[in-house]
């Protein structure tokens, strides 16, 4: 992909873009083009991608990516200015996540990304703990937490293994030094992991 | 999109972005909402306010403070208005809040805002101070503005005094520094908000200012201090620094511009312009050129929007589901648990208690009169003891037994007038008391030959003897 226009029309669609798939003169262009939109380009993160494996044809993997961040000073704070609609996740999808949060990050001192990786069973577990459903839990990360790019499929690991996803990788400051401040009240799991491994998911 | 700058001086067309110095006409005059200009007056207040809350955060307040002056001004008659004239020609121009009402009048003529018609106690007219509703004009330009007026009119105000020779070289000297002063406060804070503010901070803010004309002001002022202080040094480096303090200050106006092209024009933020401006574009520009602008539209899928405050929000919402049963708290009524238990150990306490006190009495003698002891005592504490000694002698358990003589003693100076003799016996103790200690000694005995470890311990020599033949052994 040599295209600066079309590098970023595809992060955009995506969430995440292999960063392979662009030369590095493009992924020059697109990031001074980003910047001149209050947009900067973060090449460290993981995405999954398409890859040609050796004998066992294409398949999907984690790869680093590039993704977009807000700049500092361009980062929208609708929930303070009303200034435009957002849509906003609804509660047990905020709920999943603060689960996830939790879980991929257990300690405070540490970067909220890339985090650490964490199962399915583990975040239906700390959700139900705290009395929300399975069902619901699990259709919050397939419909609202993968698709956003918050949450992506580790392949790399076990059946059922997560960790945060490109959008995590670019959530803005404030948001995490505000989470920090919270950290405690994340939810945590409870049980052993291993109880939480073996139920079926 | 293009800016036309011959020999980079003022800018003959504006295509798209409005530029300091050319705006365009907007039908409200520029004017912010009253949030926006209550927070621009805070800095403007802080140098004389009390404390951080001297300007209110309520735009209510500031509308109140408009519509009683404007009602205080319309008013015809020269004694003034009362309360509820007042009240009721704010009511004439539209629903008013009672509560707002009474105090922000109240604060307004605390403060002066509104004065007694006569400085007398009981006034019930008012009129309104003319100072307030300067300040209140001064206000609405100042929030508007930013004190960017205040900037000009000063520099304005200095090139005037010098052209008409009005002011010494003292003043002179002052208002130049002040002048410089000014320039650099808003160079510094235009830098800040190039690097740190939003592109719609920046626009508002740079919409303000007008470099051309401080740069007219500004050169104007230093020839004139050039031409009439030709041999004072310091008034023409003072001069100089002006002009050096007012080139910062335009670096930083078209810094500011510089921003909001490069970033706001490159992202095609719809709030760069006015709505006026794309109105004339919409009006006056070719087909050719709107089509320009949708071709590099881009528009980000719609993506959920997290803030900590709806995330723990959700986490609030969800109560933790208990999983260790938890016994329920005991009622608040029950301070006892066992009150049968509780009522043996009290008498058994009671009895111990007579018990020793007997023994006290009897000093390790059988016998014992205690007519005069009785005697000596108050009323009705001698009654009490003589009770208590009853009663340990009604006691079968008790080895101690009362007589009361048949004589009667009476005595009108003592508290206790009328007395039997009192003695008070031990008498043997009595066979199941005795059966019942043999039994636990007995018992302790059996204890100490069955464990090993005790087998050395000595056991009361009375208690073989007077063990029952159907105990431990």
């Amino acid at each position: 992909m040599s295209d600066p226009a079309v590098l970023l029309a595809a992060v955009r669609a995506s969430g995440g873009l292999d960063i392979e798939v662009a030369s590095t003169e493009a992924l020059q262009a697109a990031r001074k083009a980003a910047e001149a939109s209050g947009r900067a380009l973060l090449t460290d993160c993981s995405v999954t991608a398409q890859r040609e494996l050796g004998r066992g044809g294409a398949g999907r993997g984690r790869a680093r990516g590039v993704t977009f961040r807000w700049m500092p000073q361009c980062t929208p704070s609708p929930e303070d200015s009303h200034a435009f609609p957002v849509r906003v996740l609804p509660p047990i999808s905020r709920l999943t996540w603060a689960c996830c949060l939790g879980l991929a990050w257990p300690r405070r001192s540490d970067d909220l990304y890339p985090g650490v990786q964490f199962t399915r069973a583990a975040v239906v577990d700390t959700a139900a703990d705290l009395g929300a459903g399975g069902t619901w839990v699990k259709a919050a990360l397939d419909h609202d937490l993968i698709p956003a790019g918050l949450i992506m499929a580790d392949l790399s690991g076990d059946r059922g293994s997560l960790r945060l996803g490109p959008a995590a990788a670019s959530l803005p400051e404030p948001f995490i030094e505000a989470m920090r401040r919270f950290h405690e009240q994340l939810p945590r799991a409870t049980r052993d992991a291993d109880d939480a491994g073996m139920e079926e998911c | 999109m293009d800016e036309d700058e011959p020999g980079g001086g003022r800018p003959a067309k504006l295509t798209l972005f409005g530029v300091p110095g050319s705006r365009l006409p907007s039908g409200d005059g520029g004017r912010i909402s009253d949030r926006r200009l209550l927070e621009n007056l805070r800095s403007f207040i802080a140098p004389i306010a009390n404390d951080a809350s001297a300007v209110t955060d309520d735009p209510r307040a500031l509308q109140m403070a408009r519509d009683l002056s404007e009602v205080f001004a319309e008013h015809a008659g020269l004694e003034g208005l009362t309360k509820a004239e007042a009240e009721q020609a704010l009511v004439r121009r539209g629903p008013v809040d009672r509560v707002l009402f009474d105090s922000r009048f109240d604060l307004f003529v605390r403060m002066g805002l509104i004065q007694p018609f006569l400085a007398k106690k009981h006034q019930s007219r008012y009129v309104l101070d003319p100072c307030g509703l300067a300040g209140l004009l001064v206000f609405e330009r100042m929030g508007t503005r930013g004190g960017v007026d205040e900037m000009l009119l000063l520099l304005d105000r200095t090139r005037w005094l010098v052209e008409h020779g009005k002011a010494d070289r003292k003043t002179v000297a002052a208002h130049l520094r002040r002048c410089r002063h000014i320039l650099a406060a808003y160079a510094a804070a235009l830098a800040r908000l190039v690097e740190s503010a939003s592109i719609r901070d920046l626009i508002d803010e740079q919409r303000h200012h007008d470099p051309y004309r401080v740069e007219q002001q500004v050169h104007g002022l230093n020839r004139l201090v050039t031409d009439r202080y030709q041999r004072d040094h310091e008034l023409n480096d003072l001069a100089f620094q002006l002009v050096e303090a007012e080139l910062g200050y335009r670096h930083q106006v078209l810094a500011a511009v510089e921003r909001v092209l490069d970033q706001g024009g490159a992202s095609l933020d719809f709030s760069v312009l006015t709505p006026e401006q794309y109105l004339t574009a919409a009006v006056e520009g070719s087909a050719g050129e709107l089509e320009q602008v949708g071709s590099h539209l881009v528009i980000d899928p719609p993506m959920p929007w997290l803030d900590p405050g709806t995330v723990l929000e959700a986490i609030e919402e969800y109560r933790p589901r208990r999983r260790v049963r938890t016994r329920p708290p005991a009622p608040a009524d029950s301070g006892e648990a066992d009150p049968i238990g509780t009522l043996q150990r009290r008498r058994e306490h009671e009895r111990r208690k007579r018990a020793l006190a007997a023994e006290s009495q009897l000093q390790g003698q059988e016998i014992v009169d205690l007519t005069g002891f009785l005697r000596g005592m108050e009323w009705p504490a001698a009654a009490q003891h003589l009770a208590g000694l009853l009663a340990i002698s009604a006691d079968p358990t008790q080895p101690f037994s009362v007589e009361l003589g048949q004589a009667l003693l009476v005595d009108l100076e003592t508290p206790v007038t009328y007395l039997h003799p009192v003695t008070l016996r031990r008498t043997a103790p009595p066979p199941d008391t005795r059966q019942a200690e043999a039994l636990d000694r007995a018992d302790a005995g059996a204890s100490a030959a069955q464990a090993p470890g005790r087998a050395r311990e000595p056991v009361p020599a009375a208690a073989p003897a007077e063990a029952e033949p159907g105990g431990q052994e």
